[in-house]
């Protein structure tokens, strides 16, 4: 028997051997980890891109000019009778759960991503990558104030719509915590474009290298800090009923208006920004007979129109792009990538015309149809006019082949913006920016539209100075482009200036909300009737906003029922 | 046979279901779990759809996850990820271990049972003997649903359009509006086709049937198989080679589709050194070699189902057109009906498996040795080995049928994949007698588990210079741009880790009169973080043969009888690596910064919000069971009652959205299951007339008990039915997983007193424009409206207890036997058309029970042509029972034993005809009841959006024996 203890010691040794816990390491070679991440420039670099990879977002509804746009008083619902969506958007209903949740999601991984970025920049040192010095100052505080503007931004874009939100500020702070109240919330959107505004390098646009564009800078956080302090005060004074002048900042301290106006100023000023020449060639329409070598859209053949391009002011394609501050850069879209349509703009297809196939103006599913009242308004000697709104049946426009009754709260105005532009090309018939960009994967019906949607405008920096500071400069200016004789300031006459210089490009809903307007139905289009087909049938159209609802939406119900009743719904909702 | 070893059945004292192999083979399925369905009491097997190749969904004694819940295969042990690679002739048996203990023995990987197969081997003493096997056989549609012709379908869409108050569609206008045929090509081609299908609907043509066009008559199976066995004096060996091609019943003469195996096999054991008591060192060897391509077509959501699609385009769409510029003839899209209907043959001509080619391989066993110095003391060595590897190339073609349906420009995809996990098995048992009553034996061991390789290289570019398929590689293509290029690589087992286990089973019986067994096991697995790693998985049972007690031995009925106990646990550690800690992830479509934007610039990502803490998943389970066997062996029966609690369940739970990154696996919720299982087998013969009966039945009541984040709710995807409509399956605490959600109704609004009653409780009507033919949904919460907080359970997809029953007998040399399986309990939901978005696609005839007046309907209600709430807030105006009993299989043959026996050679003979899916008793009105579909979520199913059905197959076979 001994032996056989023996035996049985040595087999088992055997069969052990080899076999610690060691064996169970694991070593992962396709990712990083937080750890081991955010140390070089280049880190840096791709994690930048990380948070910009949070504009885009999966579901159509959480596109806030998609969204803004159908709030707003000059487009309707419309769409087919299954479109229902877009049309309780415009109703102010929301049956639906979740409708806005993307919006949300998007929000929180962006300012994740952001978090992580400031504090391993303001951990770590990078000036063993730099030659000098003040280069690797110039790049911490380039990243630091990106990534405070990027944090700020994604906020800002979710908190208009969703009031106080939960703020999150470190990539270790608790997230169960309870919605932030209005002004808390817009305090620290205040706050991170401020420190964005004072610590970035003032650097000229046209010195940014063609293959860095889009990257917000310091021009865009000044405007954007502009931009809150109109929204917050607005809110506040005209919406919560109380008179607000300043955003008091969670460190102590607060932005007044005079902070504000001098950073305009700077902007205006210093920045190199400025308006394009002719309002009508900062809209892709104004290329389609250049992309088509032939006159496929004889009104710009007309008006000699030439686009500036979406590049900025060292565009290949284009004249150069020096009125666009700050922009979504869409692309391509593809079926078969996890979320591929997001990629591209969906506004150019779902707010392009319902079931007519025509060139250079495609097919889209007809929502956002344009209010008739608001377009009658609106002097013809305006260029802006025609330059905006596309209407049907005018051989000019190339819309003389349109078949009406395709779909609801149809009113043969369409949005001439962002809308699906196509032509002739070596593939057939296709989209311009696939032709553009010599794209050639996937569905160029729904999924080519690298139209960048523009977030800023220099002509916002003019008029918002105009309404800061209660003078028509920078009204007139912006008139003066568009062909207009000056006037003297009013705020209704900023106020229109807004409305026309801006349609279609997701601003109105929110200048509604922040002057009370969209509570006062003299001020707004909502009640006023709009003749329309519903498919076929005609009918009157008229829209009543809920004053209940203080000019948000709601925030997800999941997001409700996941933090087990911290938030409330907001009201109304 | 059992985990790591063999024992004698009177001694199990777990539960186990044995199946021969012969009784695999019998069934004449292309996979072997096919062949299971109804014959494993407590084991449900659901085919994923009927085409071949499709593979089953296996569940044993309920669902214990809503993770990965497919049980543990281990096949001459070695673990691999299904069966379906062997051939039934392959077989030699199948034990599934269902309880817990023993299935401890597999500690980590066993939570949701296991499945042992063990393939065919010689015998020592036997003959060599040679078996071929074959058959072949013919395939068609069991049950084909109408779907409307080309003048039904009109009258329905105009009615719909009516129903509205408006006029009824100007067809003429519709068919000859096509701008897209008229932009893009010369002359008027949109007017000519339209021109030219109303010009055929004037003269009374009747439509496309879509799904004829799409369905091969009598798709061919064929199946061979040999085998050889026998032994020398120190050898015994197996060798096996098999053949198997199957044709699809859709797509299968249009583009191929069908499945083709070969599989060979050889298994050897041979005794190096041996006294005259025993062997002392045995060697031996198990390996199968398989070989296959799946040409597939689409089986899936909405979006990607043939069957769907030949279900839902309009029959005014001709098949074909002479001057259509597709040059297959396949017709354009009618884009005055719809945009988006594409003629349902082109899109599986273009964009299925037809251009894809590549076969996958994989070679799967063990080579071992037994080392036996003293008797019954054996150290036993396996190395196993699970290998896969092959090479794919596809041709993404060109085509133009509508402006949403056209591709530019194609494209070429090759790839080559390799892949190994090895396992290294050693065992020490000894067996031991003391005083001849008491019977001890004891085992312990060690196991390694590795992913060794997992490597995958490829590429695709866009534009080829031929343009066709035979030229479709990659050196035929010049790029010219950055975006035509996508290239991939990687070896993901480069990364490390594996599991790691020490075993250890103790075995005793008294007399073999009580038996006792205890398991325990210990598992590390790389799935989780240092600490978190290691898992214990320990189990006990017991057995007493009461029929051996003194005061049972006269009673003459009872030939054996035995009560079983056992209690155990289990784990699962089946999650991705790296959860527990911080990634950061490279996302292809990041930002678009600069002038390019085909490609991205590089972007990273934190992927997920790390959990240190995540572990183990255990299963506990605690079993009784009887065996018995009644009158000299004629009857036998096995009963067993179960409770199975899934604790700690991992879980991809959603988190709030301010975590600002994707959610992490938890521990995060538990599910039990309660359950019967019992069979009786029954074996007579009146003289020559021999007969048998086997009855089993199986009872399962699953329900979740617990979910670890605060919304207590996991919700399937939406978009399921039809497009723009909500989800159907849930995960929730106090329910059955995968329950169906939705409204209730109580019948439709029959006539305008109904309409004017249908008022909330201050009078008040549920929805302004209500009118006769409209749904009456449940107001649950009677707070006068409609809306989310109405939804209740409508029903589930799992059944509450399911049946088995074969018959067989014999008379000289005839011999029929059949099979029945029946599932009972569960609902489907069904819908064929995209109701919420898609006006014009088409109907099947169901729609002819539509509401059309008082009394006409209380289900369907009155058509519209445009989105309705009647249709788009899902109730159970979708759900149907689904019980169903199935004549599986019948099967009539005749031996030819007496009338060769001359022949010394030939061992034996018989031929026989066979058919499968015979037919089915149900009331579903559906293609066919059985529908594993469940759309993203594994742990939905019973969604029937047209699943590919299971065929109706003649069989003739022969098996010969020499």
């Amino acid at each position: 028997m001994k032996k056989l203890k023996y035996l049985i010691t040595a087999l088992m040794l055997l069969s052990v051997i080899s076999c610690s816990d060691d064996f169970l390491d694991t070593n992962n070679l396709y990712q990083k980890g937080l750890e081991n991440f955010y140390q070089t420039p280049k880190d840096i670099q791709e994690a930048m891109g990380g948070v910009y990879n949070s504009l885009f977002v999966n579901d159509v509804l959480s596109e806030e000019h998609l969204t803004a746009n159908l709030l707003s008083d000059y487009m309707l619902g419309g769409g087919g009778p299954d479109d229902i969506t877009a049309k309780n958007i415009d109703k102010f209903i929301d049956p639906a759960e979740d409708t806005y949740k993307s919006l949300w999601v998007e929000t929180y991984n962006g300012v994740y991503r952001a978090n992580a970025i400031i504090e391993a920049v303001n951990k770590n040192d990078y000036s063993k990558f730099f030659n000098t010095a003040a280069e690797a100052e110039d790049f911490k505080n380039t990243a630091l104030g990106e990534a405070h503007f990027m944090r700020g931004f994604f906020m800002y874009r979710a908190a208009r719509f969703f009031g106080g939100m939960p703020l999150i500020n470190a990539t270790d702070a608790p997230r169960d915590v309870a919605r932030s109240t209005f002004t808390e919330t817009f305090g620290q959107i205040a706050s991170d474009f401020k420190k964005a505004a004072e610590t970035m390098p003032k650097i000229a646009p046209s010195s940014v290298p063609l293959s860095e564009y889009g990257h917000a800078n310091v021009w865009v956080a000044k405007a954007y800090l502009a931009r809150t302090y109109l929204f917050y005060t607005g809110y506040m004074t005209n919406i919560e009923k109380q008179a607000t002048a300043v955003i008091p900042l969670p460190e102590g301290g607060e932005v007044t208006k005079g902070m504000v106006v001098q950073h305009l100023e700077d902007v205006r000023d210093n920045s190199g920004y400025a308006l394009a020449a002719d309002f009508r060639n900062l809209w892709p329409y104004s290329y389609v007979n250049t992309s088509a070598g032939a006159t496929v859209l004889p009104w710009a053949e007309t008006n000699g129109l030439n686009w500036v391009g979406q590049d900025g002011p060292n565009a290949a394609v284009g004249t150069g792009n020096h009125e666009v501050m700050f922009s979504l850069r869409y692309a391509f879209g593809n079926w078969d990538w996890s979320n591929g349509q997001k990629y591209n703009n969906r506004v150019p297809l779902f707010f392009g015309i319902r079931g007519n196939n025509m060139i250079p103006f495609g097919q889209g599913w007809g929502w956002g149809p344009v209010h008739p009242t608001f377009f009658a308004e609106w002097p013809d000697e305006d260029i802006r006019k025609e330059g905006s709104v596309l209407p049907m049946g005018v051989a000019e426009q190339a819309t003389d082949s349109y078949q009406a009754n395709k779909g609801d709260h149809e009113t043969g105005f369409f949005n001439k913006k962002y809308t699906t532009l196509q032509h002739e090309g070596a593939e057939g018939v296709k989209g311009m920016f696939y032709y553009l960009y010599g794209w050639s994967h996937g569905d160029p019906f729904q999924l080519w539209a690298a139209q960048d949607f523009f977030y800023l405008r220099f002509a916002d920096i003019l008029l918002m100075h105009s309404e800061l500071t209660e003078t028509a400069n920078g009204i007139n200016a912006v008139r003066a482009r568009a062909g207009l004789s000056p006037v003297s300031w009013s705020l209704d006459n900023l106020k229109k200036e807004r409305l026309y210089e801006f349609a279609f490009e997701g601003l109105r809903w929110f200048d509604l909300v922040r002057w009370g307007d969209v509570e006062n139905p003299s001020k707004n289009y909502f009640t006023k009737p709009a003749n329309v087909s519903n498919s076929g049938i005609p009918a009157v159209y008229t829209n009543n906003y809920r004053p209940e609802t203080k000019g948000l939406l709601p925030i997800p119900e999941s997001e409700i029922r996941l933090s087990n009743g911290v938030y409330d719904q907001n009201p109304g909702w | 046979m059992v985990g790591y070893g063999v024992q004698k059945k009177a001694l199990v004292t777990g539960a186990n279901v044995n199946v021969q192999g012969d009784r695999i083979s019998q069934m004449n399925t292309t996979t072997a779990m096919e062949a299971l369905q109804g014959i494993a009491a407590g084991v449900n097997v659901t085919r994923n759809n009927g085409s071949p190749g499709a593979g089953t969904k296996v569940t044993i004694r309920g669902l214990g996850t809503i993770g990965n819940s497919n049980p543990l295969y281990i096949v001459d042990g070695v673990a691999v990820g299904n069966i379906d690679y062997l051939n039934a002739s392959d077989i030699a048996t199948i034990d599934i271990l269902k309880d817990a203990a023993s299935a401890a023995i597999y500690g980590a990987r066993a939570a949701n049972g296991v499945v042992l197969v063990t393939t065919k081997k010689g015998v020592k003493g036997t003959k060599p003997s040679v078996t071929y096997e074959n058959y072949i056989g013919f395939q068609n549609m069991y049950k084909k649903l109408p779907a409307l012709n080309a003048q039904e379908y009109m009258f329905i869409q105009n009615e719909g359009r009516t129903n509205d108050g408006l006029a009824p569609y100007d067809w003429e206008t519709m068919l000859l509006n096509n701008s897209y045929l008229n932009n893009n090509y010369p002359g008027e081609l949109g007017k000519e086709l339209g021109q030219y299908v109303w010009n055929q609907l004037q003269d009374g043509w009747e439509g496309t049937d879509w799904v004829n066009e799409m369905t091969m008559k009598n798709a061919p199976v064929q199946n061979h198989a040999l085998n050889i066995t026998g032994a020398s004096n120190d050898l015994t060996y197996a060798l096996g080679f098999s053949y198997l091609d199957q044709k699809g019943i859709l797509g299968g003469d249009l583009i191929g589709a069908g499945l083709n195996r070969i599989t060979a096999r050889m298994n050897t054991e041979l005794t190096l050194f041996k006294n005259s008591r025993h062997d002392i060192l045995t060697i031996g060897e198990n390996l199968t070699f398989n070989n296959s391509r799946n040409q597939w077509v689409a089986t899936s959501n909405i979006y990607w189902n043939d069957l769907h699609n030949a279900l839902v385009t309009n029959p005014l769409l001709p098949a074909y057109w002479d001057k259509s510029p597709d040059p297959n003839g396949f017709t354009p899209t009618l884009e005055g009906i719809s945009l988006g209907q594409t003629n349902p043959l082109a899109m599986m001509f273009y964009n299925r498996s037809q251009y894809s080619w590549g076969r996958g391989n994989s070679l799967a066993g063990n080579v071992f040795g037994v080392f036996e110095p003293i008797k019954n003391l054996k150290y036993r060595s396996s190395f196993g080995l699970n290998s896969w590897f092959g090479n794919s190339r596809s041709w993404a073609p060109t085509y133009a049928l509508s402006a949403q349906y056209n591709n530019a420009n194609d494209g070429v995809t090759q790839s080559m994949y390799q892949g190994v996990d090895y396992t290294f098995t050693n065992t020490l048992s000894y067996d031991f007698s003391i005083r001849e009553k008491h019977n001890l034996s004891f085992l312990v061991g060690s196991e390694v588990l590795k992913n060794k390789l997992n490597f995958e290289v490829g590429g695709t570019k866009a534009n080829s210079i031929f343009g066709l398929p035979e030229y479709a590689f990659l050196n035929n293509v010049n790029v010219e741009s950055l975006s035509d290029i996508n290239t991939w690589g990687a070896d993901w087992a480069a990364q490390g880790g594996g599991l790691l286990s020490y075993i250890g089973r103790s075995t005793y019986n008294y007399a073999n009169k009580y038996m006792l067994d205890v398991t325990f096991r210990a598992d590390g697995s790389s799935n989780f973080a240092k600490g978190k790693r290691w898992g214990y998985f320990p189990s006990v049972s017991a057995g007493w043969n009461f029929s051996e007690e003194e005061f049972m031995k006269d009673l003459g009925w009872l030939d054996f009888s035995k009560l079983r106990f056992s209690w155990g646990q289990n784990g699962n550690h089946n999650i991705p690596n790296f959860i527990y800690t911080s990634n950061i992830e490279y996302r292809a479509q990041g930002y678009y910064f600069g002038p390019n934007k085909l490609v991205s610039t590089a972007t990273a990502v934190p992927a997920n919000v790390p959990n240190p803490d995540v572990t183990w998943e255990t299963s506990e389970q605690l079993n009784f069971g009887l065996d018995a066997r009644f009158l000299k062996g004629k009857l036998a029966l096995v009963a067993d009652v179960y409770q199975k609690t899934t604790k700690d369940w991992l879980v991809l739970a959603p988190i709030l959205g301010t975590a600002g990154a994707g959610a992490p696996y938890i521990n995060g919720g538990d599910i039990e299951n309660k359950g019967i299982e019992m069979s009786l087998i029954w074996n007579d013969n009146f003289g020559q007339f021999k007969y048998g009966v086997t009855l089993s039945g199986a009872h399962n009541k699953n329900e979740v008990t617990r979910l670890a984040n605060a919304e207590g709710i996991i919700t399937g995807p939406a978009h399921v039915l039809s497009q723009g409509t909500a989800y159907i399956s849930r995960v929730e605490v106090g329910f059955p997983i995968g329950y169906f959600y939705g409204f209730e109704t109580d019948g439709l609004l029959q006539n305008q007193d109904e309409v004017d009653a249908y008022v909330g409780p201050e009078g008040k009507p549920y929805f302004e424009d209500q009118r006769p033919g409209d749904v009456r949904f449940v107001d649950q919460n009677n707070d006068g409206v409609i809306d989310d907080d109405d939804k209740v359970m409508l029903g589930k997809p799992n059944p509450d207890f399911e049946l088995g029953l074969q018959l067989n007998a014999e008379y000289k040399g005839i011999f029929v036997l059949t099979t029945l399986t029946g599932k009972f309990g569960m609902q489907v939901m069904q819908s064929y058309r995209s109701f919420a978005d898609n006006f014009t696609q088409n109907y099947t005839t169901q729609i002819f029970g539509r509401w059309h007046g008082e009394g006409t309907s209380d289900r369907i209600p009155r058509l519209s042509s445009s989105s309705h709430r009647n249709t788009n807030y899902i109730s159970d105006i979708y759900l149907h029972d689904a019980d169903y009993l199935r004549v599986t299989n019948l099967t009539v043959g005749y031996k030819f034993n007496e009338v060769l026996k001359g022949w010394t050679w030939l061992q034996g003979a018989s031929i026989y005809a066979s058919v499968n899916n015979l037919y089915t008793f149900t009331q579903y009105d559906g293609m066919d009841p059985e529908v594993g579909f469940g759309h993203d979520a594994a742990w939905a199913s019973g969604v029937d959006l047209g699943l590919y059905p299971l065929p109706r197959t003649v069989i003739f076979g022969l098996n010969v024996k020499f």
